[in-house]
């Protein structure tokens, strides 16, 4: 709708509070952040180093190695984890019998503390008496009897990305929400016309809430970009820096009270996240835009 | 330019921590506290009743008041910031990793006028605790905790593999883990995960072994730090299947268990053995010092260490308040209260105290040992003098133990972390 | 004949992907459950086995040690607050952006989402001295103006996509109506947004609710401090009573999930809301 002049004011009341606080909280630490990582600052002295921060960054590999590990977790979460909660959330929107039940249930890895639910899957992949050998070992697969999960090179990260499978329930919980302002118009046509379920499923609701998946694919990408708490309670970005990622590095600069190393990260990361966001925007071309 | 922003922002806070702190001031004075020693920590009782006593004794002029910090991690971030922004607690407990930087802040009250001033604390310390922990006659925290790490062993599982003593070089060491496995057990606990604690004091004491107890001072192009990761790379051929990312919850719970033979922990894992151990295994515990490397330039018997938590206070403006501070920290190194923080808690400290004859058996063993042993080395995460190195080392050791590096590659590893 | 094989065979894979993804979902719950009702040692011998006998007392223990009721209320305060304003802030915010047109809004839209890209864990030295500058260090004010603003972005975006799935023809109609600017959000918009504030605010709540390292950073006394606190009470540097920690993990999560029933029946009432328009 064209603003019209005398709501000019009212327009601007509404964003005011959000742009202050975003100012407050957002802005200014970035500049901050982009200030301090041109600097050596270590919590006491700084001196201006210019570019000798990000240039020691992208020279290390256990950092090129977090980028492309986020990456990774960035990809899968836009082509398994958002996907599969789509489908879920297809499967609920029928409302059949106990799908609300369903639906808090799937909700509930989200409201348990992560330390708790990372020592729990810890266990589940520990080597000697993890549930998840036991289960193979039981299955005849005897070759994994004494695999450690978490600290082998090949399987770490994908013991983390299966893991992190359990809070498929987030985007599930978004999309069924939208299917909740459908129209039942459209899906008494549907019957009428003889269309089976599934029919109706990919033919009505699946495009009625494209927007909400591309939404979903977004924050499941920006969210993995921004991964921290599965990592470092289950592998701390070992073993050998293997499963290292971003936000993780970045919490250990600032442990070692490399605060102007551990900035230039920070700004890195929202340069490589801004890119992400502007691909993903050519890619998903949606009415979530315009 | 940074710089000066910085400093203005600091001078802004102090200045309006100060109007906070002289529009609340009143006869009381309130010292504030945070302290880790709280929770499930094993000191939070007696620690509690010390405060207490002190409150009651000093009723109407001096509240010492407890901001409870139960995790490690966010402290230490919490310290950092408070160190950055310019405004630090009345009294913290300072980690080893953190001396350094309090000290450069020149943010901490220098105790050492009041140590030169009082006899009380040069009584109560033992020679030269207090002069060597000063930098350029500063002190910024009182060393207060101490620590060591010897061998801790489970003698029945050693006795069925046919060692009824443990052995005091690696060879001899590893014949015998040969032989536990043999047997059906496993010979060590070992870990990467987080910082790689119980595999980093067996490294300190391979390093110490190697180098001598002053390695630190050689730098990390000194061969002992190869050897010693030699050691380590051997070490995990006889550990635990897990013990590549496992955290200190898991290494310790397997000697809990009975799983692993040998383990390596400071003096307060010894009341675990009987609150969390299968039945038994406190009896069955053995200590000892670590073996000896052939040929290295470190002497038997020798032990690794250090300081653990020292007291530091901020500066302060008003000299009652400092005063205030300074009485407490006096009552904190009482040898009377120090001895009941120790006997409740299994805690060592470096201010001289009578201990009760009834403490564990392990506590006095590894009081002996300390009196025996011809040094007590600094651990590799405190003694490198690098936080960025000391947290490489998990990377670093889980690389070898999967094959990823040689020993020499480990120790590029960390000198690649500087 | 198709149609009804189709339908069998959709119903059965829809059953099996329910099912699994809901033992997925529950077993870590049920294993807390059962960890919490454990000693230590048995904790640590094998995770996997049942109790010999269950320790109910680990539940009583907690929530008397930790003191976990008062730390439940706070939480509930501060919880409900931060989201309360941020989600009004937020809807305002997006009510502005998806329904009307002015040229910098796409700007402010693109630099509102790029917020969600910042790693909040890299800013603990500047928000330590925001809100010290605020003076509301150790204040719940303090707690509730952090989490009200780190969780504009996603809010924000998530609201934005709601108001704009709303049909034009409505408002349109409302403003001919007479119904001005503000009217039109609060009558027309917000009921109709139902499903999308419940949504987002949701999911506002759960971030209060399990944020830990600013309500530990910016709080020291534990009349004000949140559950997070009541959880990690039982992890020390060199000690942890873990079975005291599943039970206080548990405890926190009865809360959370009520008022996440609370806030989904909302999604359901936005429904027969929206179905009115016909």
């Amino acid at each position: 709708m064209k603003i019209k002049k005398d709501e000019v004011g009212w327009l601007l009341l509404f964003i005011a509070p959000t742009l202050i606080l975003f100012t407050l909280f957002f802005i200014l630490p970035i500049l901050f952040l982009l200030a301090s990582s041109f600097t050596n600052w270590d919590g006491i002295d700084a001196e201006f180093v210019g570019f000798e921060n990000y240039i020691k960054l992208f020279n290390k590999k256990s950092f090129v190695r977090a980028i492309t590990n986020n990456l990774y977790w960035c990809i899968t979460a836009a082509l398994i984890t958002v996907p599969l909660g789509l489908i879920i959330a297809l499967l609920l929107s029928h409302r059949s019998r106990g799908w609300k039940v369903f639906r808090t249930v799937l909700f509930v890895p989200q409201v348990v503390s992560s330390a708790a639910i990372a020592m729990l899957w810890a266990a589940v992949f520990n080597a000697e008496y993890g549930l998840l050998n036991y289960i193979l070992d039981n299955i005849g697969l005897s070759d994994y009897k004494n695999h450690n999960w978490l600290g082998n090179v090949r399987t770490a990260n994908a013991a983390l990305i299966g893991f992190s499978l359990c809070y498929v329930g987030y985007f599930m919980v978004i999309m069924l929400a939208k299917t909740a302002s459908i129209s039942e118009d459209y899906y008494d046509a549907a019957k009428i016309d003889g269309a089976s379920q599934i029919q109706k499923d990919f033919y009505i609701t699946a495009p009625l809430i494209k927007s909400t998946f591309f939404l979903c694919i977004i924050l499941a990408v920006i969210f993995n970009l921004r991964q921290f708490e599965y990592v470092y309670l289950m592998t701390a970005g070992g073993p050998a820096n293997k499963t290292q990622v971003l936000v993780v590095y970045i919490w250990n600069e600032l442990t070692v009270q490399r605060l102007g190393r551990g900035s230039a990260a920070g700004v890195i990361m929202i340069a490589l996240g801004a890119m992400l966001l502007l691909l993903l925007r050519r890619i998903l071309k949606s009415e979530t835009y315009n | 330019m940074i710089k000066l922003i910085l400093k203005k922002l600091s001078i802004t806070f102090i200045a309006i921590s100060f109007t906070v702190i002289s529009s609340v001031a009143s006869a009381e004075i309130t010292i504030t506290w945070p302290s880790i020693w709280v929770g499930k920590d094993s000191k939070t009782t007696v620690i509690g009743e010390l405060i207490d006593e002190f409150n009651a004794a000093n009723a109407g002029s001096i509240k010492v008041v407890v901001e409870e910090q139960t995790d490690y991690d966010i402290y230490a971030q919490k310290l950092t910031a408070q160190i950055a922004t310019g405004e630090l607690p009345d009294i913290m407990t300072v980690g080893a990793q953190l001396l350094d930087v309090l000290h450069r802040s020149g943010k901490a009250m220098d105790l050492a006028p009041h140590i030169n001033s009082d006899p009380h604390w040069n009584n109560v310390y033992p020679e030269n605790a207090l002069q060597s922990a000063m930098t350029d006659g500063v002190l910024s925290a009182l060393p207060y905790e101490l620590f060591v790490t010897p061998v801790t062993y489970n003698k029945k599982i050693l006795k069925e593999a046919g060692y009824d003593e443990f052995p005091d070089n690696y060879d001899d060491f590893f014949k015998m883990c040969e032989a536990v496995t043999a047997n059906g057990k496993v010979c060590t606990s070992q870990m990467t995960g987080k910082n790689g604690w119980t595999s980093m004091l067996w490294y300190s004491q391979a390093l110490a072994s190697a180098g001598g107890p002053d390695i630190y001072e050689k730098g990390l192009d000194h061969p002992a730090y190869v050897k010693a990761f030699e050691v380590m790379e051997k070490m995990y051929q006889y550990t635990t299947s897990d013990a590549i990312g496992a955290d200190a919850g898991v290494s310790g719970g397997h000697f809990l268990n009975e799983r692993t033979a040998v383990f390596m922990n400071g003096p307060w894992f010894i009341a675990r053995y009987t609150s969390d151990g299968i039945p038994g295994l406190h009896e069955n515990i053995g200590v000892a010092a670590a073996p000896m490397l052939m040929g290295g330039e470190g002497s038997p018997g020798g032990y690794v260490g250090g300081r653990q938590s020292s007291l530091a206070a901020g500066k302060q403006s008003d000299p009652a308040k400092e005063e205030a501070i300074v009485k407490f920290l006096k009552w904190l190194t009482i040898p009377e209260n120090v001895a009941r923080l120790s006997y409740s808690s299994g805690a060592m400290f470096i201010v001289n105290a009578d201990l009760p004859n009834d403490m564990d058996r392990l506590f006095i063993e590894m009081k002996q040992g300390i009196s025996d042993a011809p040094y007590v080395a600094p651990i590799f995460q405190n003694g490198i003098g690098s936080l960025a190195v000391a947290s490489e080392f998990p990377q670093a050791l889980s690389a070898l133990a999967l094959g990823d590096v040689t020993p020499e590659g480990a120790v590029e590893m960390l000198q690649d972390a500087e | 004949m198709t149609k009804d094989n189709s339908l069998n065979f959709y119903s059965i894979f829809k059953w099996v992907i329910i099912i699994s993804f809901v033992v997925y979902a529950v077993f870590p719950f049920l294993w807390l459950v059962l960890a919490s009702l454990k000693t230590n040692a048995e904790l640590l011998d094998n995770p996997f086995k049942l109790p010999k006998v269950f320790q109910f007392q680990n539940y009583s223990n907690a929530i008397q040690e930790a003191g976990l009721i008062q730390l439940i209320i706070n939480s509930l305060v501060i919880s409900t607050c931060a989201t309360f304003l941020n989600i009004l802030f937020a809807s305002m915010c997006a009510f502005a952006i998806a329904r009307h047109i002015f040229w910098w809004k796409n700007v402010l839209f693109l630099m509102i989402t790029a917020g969600i890209l910042v790693p909040l864990n890299a800013l603990i030295i500047p928000y330590y001295a925001i809100i010290n500058f605020l003076n509301l260090y150790d204040t719940r004010l303090g707690l509730i103006l952090v989490y009200c603003a780190v969780g504009l972005p996603v809010s924000t975006f998530i609201l934005t996509e709601f108001f704009k799935g709303i049909p034009k023809e409505i408002e349109e109609a409302s403003y001919l109506d007479g119904c001005n600017f503000v009217a039109r959000y609060f009558r027309i918009m917000l009921p109709l947004a139902l499903p999308g504030l419940a949504t987002a605010g949701t999911f506002q709540f759960i971030l209060c609710w399990n944020e830990f390292i600013y309500a530990m950073l910016l709080t020291s006394s534990t009349e004000i401090r949140t559950i997070q606190f009541g959880i990690s009470y039982f992890t020390n540097e060199f000690f942890s009573d873990y079975v005291g920690m599943f039970a206080a993990v548990v405890v926190s999560i009865l809360p959370s999930i009520t008022v996440f029933i609370l806030f989904q029946e909302r999604v359901i009432t936005g429904l027969t809301a929206g179905s009115v328009k016909g």
